[in-house]
């Protein structure tokens, strides 16, 4: 288990992809994850840190936010522990379904939809010392994860050649029988938030 | 912001991304990106060669782009597309809409290709 703590709203993200970069270079995230899981993880915890800086209050504690990561057998386990108010995490995530439907969707609000599909077992809660907890496991991923998070229709707009389609190496490399999560069809219910 | 644009004909730009299209410069990639467009660019080549961050707000922005320019023909295209950039277009299917090039002059070389089987070619 590895603890890392972040202070500035305005570096933390390059604090933490900095961080991502030497995981990579000295393989601390293997053999749990492969190299499209550990650029998955990336995504999954620069979506949550993103949404704490673009929309987390900060009032009652100097901004604090800690990263934890433990590497499991074949996964790795993260918690993310942040100072501040707190969100309606359930309520942003509905928010945010609702806005896929939308005829002209916007381009932002799809960060908690991808973070919340991509990860096992995610969990947001109070913590001790009136911090907010969010944890979660995440795997190697499985082919089209995060493919609700665009309207399937716009897909079907274009009929590209096989040959132009991404690498084939990619798609070889994940599993054929796709990726676990919950029942397989609904992310994770997580809990209440602090509100 | 990381990203550079590059206009290759009245048609077309190229855009270098630099290294992160994400929350923190997706409001201004889209600004420069419709400037663009209002001005009648109809090709957008994404150069994501050094691109290691591209977030749901990043791609979103790209999606948006690519929405406002299909009605009127035009195209969003990939090319030099980096591992981490390539696992986020796999993972959500997008491939499915932004056609892909191994480098900047085989896009380029694709449109002009285009231009050329249409008698009265725009991008």
């Amino acid at each position: 288990m590895s603890t890392h703590q972040f202070f500035d709203l305005s570096s933390v993200i390059d604090e933490v992809h900095g961080l991502f970069d030497t995981w990579a270079e000295a393989g601390t995230l293997r053999p749990a994850l492969d190299q499209d899981g550990e650029i998955v993880l990336r995504l999954a915890v620069h979506e949550w840190i993103a949404n704490l800086v673009q929309h987390a209050a900060f009032v009652e504690r100097a901004p604090e936010i800690s990263l934890q990561v433990e590497v499991e057998d074949a996964s790795v386990r993260v918690v993310v522990e942040d100072t501040s108010r707190g969100f309606d995490l359930l309520g942003q995530l509905e928010a945010q379904s609702t806005l896929l439907d939308a005829p002209a969707p916007s381009e932002r609000g799809r960060g908690l939809l991808m973070l919340i599909t991509c990860t096992h077992d995610l969990d947001y809660r109070p913590a001790r010392e009136d911090r907010q907890r969010l944890s979660f496991r995440l795997a190697n991923p499985g082919d089209g994860v995060f493919a609700g998070l665009f309207r399937s229709a716009d897909f079907e707009s274009l009929d590209l050649e096989p040959a132009l389609l991404p690498l084939d190496d990619l798609v070889d490399g994940l599993p054929s029988d796709g990726f676990a999560f919950g029942d397989g069809s609904s992310p994770t219910s997580p809990s209440p938030s602090s509100r | 912001m990381s990203f550079t644009i590059q206009k290759t004909s009245p048609s077309a730009v190229v855009i270098r991304v630099g290294k992160a299209l994400d929350f923190r410069n997706a409001a201004e990639f889209k600004a420069a990106c419709q400037e663009h467009a209002r001005q009648g660019v109809r090709y957008f080549v994404l150069d994501f060669s050094g691109t290691g961050i591209l977030d749901s707000t990043g791609l979103g922005v790209i999606f948006s782009l690519y929405r406002q320019l299909t009605p009127a023909g035009g195209q969003v295209v990939f090319a030099s597309v980096s591992r981490p950039v390539q696992v986020v277009v796999q993972l959500t299917r997008t491939y499915k809409v932004f056609r892909q090039f191994p480098t900047v002059d085989a896009a380029i070389q694709a449109q002009h290709a285009s231009q050329s089987a249409r008698p009265t070619g725009t991008a």
